[in-house]
C-alpha cells in the first residue's frame, strides 16, 4: 500500500519534471537562438545569405573577422574596457569594502547618519547625475580620457551596503580573538575579517564588474574619440554608423565583444547566482 | 539616558581613528562624484545653463519644470515609459515566477539551465540590441516568420508603428525574465521543506500545494520582483536607444513612439545641451521612482507584519 502510492506519487513527480524539462527546454531556445543565429551569421560572407542555411561552404568564411581585426579599433577597445573595468573593480573593491566593514563592525559618532546616507545614494538613479558628471569631466579637462572613464566610477554605495550586510554576519568573537592576540581596530580588519570576506568581495567584484563592463550611457558621452572607446561604445559605433547595412560583420563584431566577456560569466555564474540570492536574502 | 555608562562612551569613539581611515576615501568620493553632482543638478534646474553658452546661465526659478512638463515630448515620454510598465512588468514577473519554479524541480542541468536563463542579463544591452536589429530587421528571421504568420508587413520592427514599441517591450523582456527568475528561485529555496514534507503527509497534491504554500510564500519575493522591474522600467534607456537609432535615426523613433524619459533627460542634455531642462526633466524622473521605492518600502512593510 505504502509503496504503491510511493510510487504513484514519483510517478507523477516525473510528470511534472517532465513539464518543467519542456518548459525550460523551449525558453532556453527563446533565449539562446539568438546567439546562436549571431555566431552562424557571423561566419556567412554575403549579407544575402545570413538568413538561410546555405549547404555550400565556400559561402563561408572568417572574412569579416579578419576585416574586423585589421581594420577597426576593436582590439584598441577590447584593451580600453579591460583597463577601465579592471581599475573602476579594483577601486570599488578597497573602498566599498573597507566603508562597509566600518559601518558593520566599528563604533563611531554618526554611524547610523552614514549609513542613511549610503541607502539614500542607492535610490538616486544614474540619469540625474548624467549631466553634473559630464560638465565636472569637462571642466576637469578629463575629456576622451581614462580618468574621466575611471574616476567618477570608483565607488559604489550598493557595495557598501552588500560588504555592511556581509560583515555583520561574522561572529564577534573573531574579532576578540585578533584582539587578544594584541591587534588594534586596523588590525582585525586586515588580518582577521578580509581573510574571511572572500565570498562577499567575490560577490560584489562580480556585480561591479558586470555592470561597468556593460556600461554605455556615460561612456557614449565622456569619450568622443574612436580610440577612446569602451566595447560598448565601439559595437554601437560598429553597428549603428559604420556598417549599418553589414549585418554579417555587425554580428563578427558583436561575438568579437561579447563571446569572450559570455566565457568569463560561464566560469563564475554559480558564484554570481550565489551573490545575486545572498543580496537578496541580505 | 542622561547616564550612558563611562566605559560605553569611550566605546563608542574607541574606533573613530580606524572608522575615519576606512570610510574617508569612500566618502570624498561620494561626495565629489554623486553628492555635489546631485545638487550641481539641482541648480542647474533652476537656471537655463546650456554647455553651448556656460557663463550666460541664470536662475529661472521654477521656469524649467512649467517648461519640461509642457512639452508634449516629455509627456508622450512619461506615456511611453508608463506603457512600456505596464506590459513588460507583468509579462517577465509571470515568466520569472514560471521558469523560477520549473528551476526549483528536482531536474538535472539546473545550473546548466540557470546559466543560460542569465546570458541575455550579463551581455551588453548594446550588442543585445544589435542581433535584434538584424533578426527584426527587414531580412531578418523573426520579421519574415512573424510575417508568414501573422500577415504583419514584410518591414522593419524599429522602423514602423505600433511595431518598433513591440519591440522594445520585447527585447526587455527577453533581456530580464532570467535575471528576475533566478530571484524567484532564491525566494523558493528560502521556503522550509518541512511546510512541504507537512503537506504530503496529508495528502496535498501539487496543486494544492502550489496555491497554498508556494505562491503565498513568494508574496514577498514577487512584491520584489514587480518593484525592481517598476524602477528598472522607469528607467529603461540602453534598449529602446539602441533600438531606435539604427542608421543616425532620431532617439525615440519612429515619431517619437519609443521615446522614454530617461531617453527625453539624455537628448535634451547631449543633442541639444539644454542642460537646465535635462536636469528638471531627471529630478522629475527620480521624482517619480522615489514614490515607487517609498511604496515598496510600505508595501514590504505590510507584507512582513502579516506575515
Amino acid at each position: 500500500m505504502m509503496t504503491a502510492a510511493k510510487t504513484a506519487h514519483s510517478a507523477r513527480g516525473q510528470l511534472r519534471n517532465l513539464g518543467a524539462y519542456v518548459g525550460l527546454g523551449v525558453g532556453a531556445i527563446i533565449v539562446v537562438a539568438p546567439f546562436v543565429w549571431t555566431v552562424y551569421a557571423s561566419f556567412v560572407k554575403s549579407d544575402l545569405d545570413v538568413n538561410s542555411l546555405n549547404l555550400v561552404l565556400g559561402r563561408y568564411g572568417l572574412t569579416h573577422y579578419s576585416e574586423l581585426l585589421t581594420g577597426s579599433l576593436i582590439g584598441r577597445w577590447w584593451l580600453n574596457s579591460l583597463l577601465v573595468t579592471a581599475l573602476i573593480v579594483a577601486g570599488n573593491l578597497v573602498f566599498n569594502t573597507a566603508a562597509g566593514y566600518a559601518l558593520a563592525r566599528l563604533s563611531f559618532p554618526g554611524r547610523g547618519a552614514l549609513f542613511g546616507l549610503v541607502l539614500a545614494t542607492m535610490m538616486i538613479p544614474s540619469q540625474v547625475l548624467f549631466v553634473p558628471i559630464y560638465t565636472m569631466v569637462v571642466s576637469l579637462g578629463w575629456l576622451n580620457s581614462y580618468a574621466g572613464l575611471i574616476v567618477p566610477f570608483l565607488i559604489n554605495p550598493f557595495g557598501v551596503f552588500l560588504m555592511r550586510q556581509h560583515f555583520i554576519g561574522f561572529p564577534q568573537e573573531l574579532d576578540d580573538a585578533g584582539r587578544i592576540d594584541g591587534l588594534g581596530s586596523l588590525g582585525v580588519f586586515r588580518h582577521v575579517a578580509l581573510p574571511n570576506a572572500g565570498a562577499g568581495i567575490a560577490a560584489q567584484a562580480i556585480f561591479i564588474f558586470v555592470w561597468n563592463w556593460n556600461t554605455f550611457v556615460f561612456p557614449s558621452v565622456l569619450v568622443t574619440r574612436p580610440e577612446m572607446f569602451t566595447l560598448p561604445v565601439g559595437i554601437y559605433q560598429l553597428t549603428h554608423t559604420a556598417f549599418t547595412n553589414h549585418v554579417a560583420l555587425s554580428m563578427a563584431g558583436v561575438v568579437l565583444t561579447t563571446v569572450p566577456s559570455l566565457l568569463i560569466f560561464a566560469l563564475l555564474q554559480r558564484r554570481f547566482v550565489h551573490a545575486l540570492t545572498g543580496a537578496i536574502k541580505g | 539616558m542622561a547616564a550612558v555608562p563611562r566605559s560605553r562612551r569611550r566605546a563608542r569613539w574607541r574606533d573613530l581613528g580606524t572608522a575615519a581611515l576606512l570610510v574617508g576615501p569612500f566618502l570624498a568620493l561620494l561626495g565629489v562624484f554623486t553628492v555635489y553632482p546631485m545638487v550641481r543638478s539641482a541648480l542647474y534646474s533652476f537656471s537655463d545653463f546650456s554647455a553651448l553658452r556656460p557663463s550666460a546661465a541664470q536662475w529661472v526659478g521654477l521656469e524649467q519644470f512649467r517648461k519640461v512638463l509642457s512639452d508634449p515630448t516629455f509627456r508622450r515620454a512619461i506615456a511611453n515609459t508608463i506603457l512600456l510598465m505596464v506590459i513588460t512588468v507583468p509579462t517577465q514577473t509571470f515568466l520569472a515566477v514560471l521558469v523560477g519554479n520549473a528551476l526549483n524541480a528536482r531536474i538535472r542541468l539546473r545550473s546548466f539551465f540557470r546559466a543560460v536563463y542569465f546570458l541575455p542579463y550579463v551581455t551588453a544591452p548594446v550588442a543585445v540590441g544589435a542581433i535584434m536589429l538584424s533578426l527584426f530587421g527587414p531580412n531578418g528571421i523573426v520579421t519574415s516568420l512573424v510575417h508568414t504568420l501573422a500577415g504583419t508587413p514584410q518591414t522593419a520592427w524599429y522602423a514602423i508603428t505600433p511595431q518598433a514599441f513591440a519591440l522594445v517591450a520585447i527585447v526587455m523582456v527577453w533581456t530580464q525574465t532570467g535575471f528576475f527568475a533566478v530571484i524567484v528561485l532564491a525566494g523558493l529555496q528560502s521556503i522550509p521543506g518541512d511546510i512541504y514534507e507537512a503537506a504530503d503527509l496529508d495528502g496535498a497534491g501539487w496543486w494544492t500545494k502550489l496555491t497554498r504554500i508556494t505562491l503565498p510564500l513568494l508574496r514577498p519575493t514577487v512584491l520584489l520582483v514587480l518593484v525592481m522591474g517598476v524602477i528598472v522600467g522607469l528607467q529603461a534607456f540602453d534598449q529602446p536607444y539602441v533600438l531606435s537609432t539604427t542608421g543616425g535615426a532620431l532617439p525615440g523613433s519612429p515619431d517619437g513612439s519609443t521615446l522614454t524619459m530617461v531617453m527625453y533627460v539624455y537628448t535634451q542634455s547631449f543633442r541639444y545641451f539644454h542642460m537646465g531642462e535635462a536636469s528638471a526633466a531627471a529630478y522629475v524622473v527620480m521624482a517619480i521612482i522615489l514614490v515607487f521605492a517609498l511604496l515598496q518600502g510600505a508595501l514590504q512593510r505590510r507584507a512582513g507584519e502579516t506575515r
